[in-house]
Formats: C-alpha cells, structure tokens, sequence
C-alpha cells in the first residue's frame, strides 16, 4: 500500500502560497508536479461540456493562427510589463491599464449619419 | 443579432486569447466570453467593439508577437461608431446613474453604428458589470419613456431607435436562423 503523508498545512494554506509565487516559481511547481497540468472532473462541471468543447476549438484556432508556436509570457506586453507579469494582475488592475491604454472615448469621435433606411435594432 | 461587447467583456476574450496561446488556464468569465465570440463566426450574429477597444488592438498590433493574434481577432468584430443623437442620449443616461463610460456604451447600444452606416443600435450590451445590469433593469422603464419622450423630436430615420438588452455574455440568447429572418422581415415592414 502506497504510503501518503498528512499534509501539514490545509488545502487552503497552500492555495494561499501558490497564489503569492512569481510566474517563474509557478512554472517550476508545474515542473516538479506535472499532475497539476491534467484537467480534473470538476473542471467539467465548472465550465461545462459547451465550454470545454469552445476551449478546445478556440485553442485550435489560436494555434493555428499562430503557426504552432506558442506566445512566450516573458514576451513584451504593452506598459513595460511582460505578459506573464499583465495576466498575473489582478482584474481590476488590468481594466484600469486598459482605460490608461484607451487614448479617445466615443465622445470624441464625430457623429455619423445613418442612412435613410438604416436597420433599427428590432 | 448584433451584440455589443463592453471593454470589460472585449478585454476578457483578448486575455482568454492570450492565455489560449501561452497554454495558461482561464476563468470562467474567460471562457464565457470567449463563446459569444466564437458565435461571432455564425450567420446572423454581428459582434462589435467600442472604439476605444479598438485602440488598444490596434497598439498591440504593433507588438510583433502579438500582431497575428490580434489579425485572427479582429475579423469577427466590428467596430460600432456614435451615430447623430449619442451624445444627447448619453448625457440622459447618466442623469439615471450610470458612469460616464458605462453611459457611453449603452448609449452607442441605441445610436451606435456600423462604418458603413447601415444599422442603427445593437440588439445586446454585453457585459459582466453586473451593477450596470441591474441598474439597467431597474430604471428600464423610466429610461423607455425618456426615449419615448426624446423620438418625436428626432430626425425620420432614428426615430426606430430602440433601447439594447443588457446581459452577461452567457445570458446572450442564441438567435435561430428563422429568428434572424423574422428579423429582417419586421424591419423590412417597419414603417416610421
């Protein structure tokens, strides 16, 4: 019988830990436990099979318009941030680096005229 | 079916993208958005953008590395563009609450266009600020008569202008092909 040893600390501790390592020492967790990269049960049951399935072909496309290769997240992002670094930050801070990003709001921009017979949203 | 894509909901499917392409996890939210985009690609289903999205595609255009993601992007969406009105119904949304930027897009749902000039308003806002939906909701009918109020005063041709529906991009229904064409048949008979 396999032996297991009783975690010390709670799930949630570790979540915790996790959560605070850089993107490099994420990486080497992966490395060192690749079961973390296999798609358990549940995340069926979050998503659901529609959703999955909307990964996978978006992830086909993706790759394909990509020519195989996959983006890098020590890549260049805009701001003086690698990629890893933007998608690492927490969502509000990624709006507000959008909203600095933006540079016009439509209220800027000119009016147009539709055309006389234009379809209304009905 | 047009449907508008907040910035918040746009930003989603761009990161999803991304994450897509660097072999990271997504959200929930990543993958919710990132369905109505794929429904983008289905006859009928006209996704668009705000312009100051638009913007920042067009700057991460110039990253090289990111240049083909952004080209595979951009041909399911359009950009919607203020038509004559969407100042004036923008400054009467803000007086029911809402911030200026969510004023803004909702008010581009009603007087937003495309480049071409042929349409006038989505038939969906989508978003995931849900205080912004619930505001929607709650003020729909005092926001439906000032529309009301504002019609009789507006040229001919935007006097169709119709107020969008509000949801989360999971929410957004699926509109069948004999939906489209009951669609186009109403427009086709609407008479101002």
């Amino acid at each position: 019988m396999e032996a297991r040893l009783a975690l010390p600390v709670s799930i949630e501790q570790v979540a915790v830990v996790i959560k605070q390592m850089s993107q490099s020492d994420r990486e080497r967790l992966l490395d060192l436990v690749p079961e973390l990269r296999q798609r358990f049960p549940r995340t069926s049951r979050r998503y659901g099979e529609q959703g999955l399935a909307t990964v996978e072909r978006m992830r086909g496309e993706v790759s394909r318009a990509l020519g195989g290769q996959l983006l890098s997240l020590s890549e260049p992002f805009l701001g003086d941030l690698t990629l890893g670094q933007y998608l690492e930050l927490p969502d509000a801070e990624r709006g507000r680096l959008w909203d600095a990003w933006v540079e016009i709001e439509p209220e800027e921009l000119a009016e147009l005229d539709v055309h006389p017979d234009a379809l209304p949203a009905r | 079916m047009r449907c508008l894509l907040d910035k918040a909901a746009a930003r989603r499917i761009m990161e999803a993208l991304f994450k897509l392409a660097s072999a990271q996890e997504l959200t929930v939210e990543e993958i919710h958005a990132l369905g109505l985009y794929e429904r983008a690609g289905f006859p009928g289903m006209r996704l668009f953008i705000v312009p100051p999205t638009d913007n920042v595609l067009k700057r991460l255009a110039q990253v090289a590395a990111y240049a083909p993601l952004i080209a595979f992007f951009r041909p399911r969406v359009e950009v919607i563009l203020p038509a004559r009105y969407f100042k004036r119904w923008a400054r009467r949304l803000r007086d029911h609450g809402f911030a200026r930027e969510d004023a803004a897009v909702l008010a581009l749902g009603t007087f937003g266009t495309s480049r071409d000039a042929s349409m006038l308003g989505a038939h969906y806002v989508a978003t995931f600020d849900q205080p912004m939906i619930n505001n929607w909701r709650v003020q729909q009918a005092s926001i439906k008569k000032r529309l009301a109020a504002m019609r009789p005063h507006l040229q001919p041709t935007y006097r169709a202008a119709a107020l969008p529906e509000v949801e989360r991009p999971e929410h957004i229904p699926e509109e069948s092909l004999s939906g489209i064409q009951r669609l186009h048949e109403e427009t086709a008979n609407y008479e101002v």
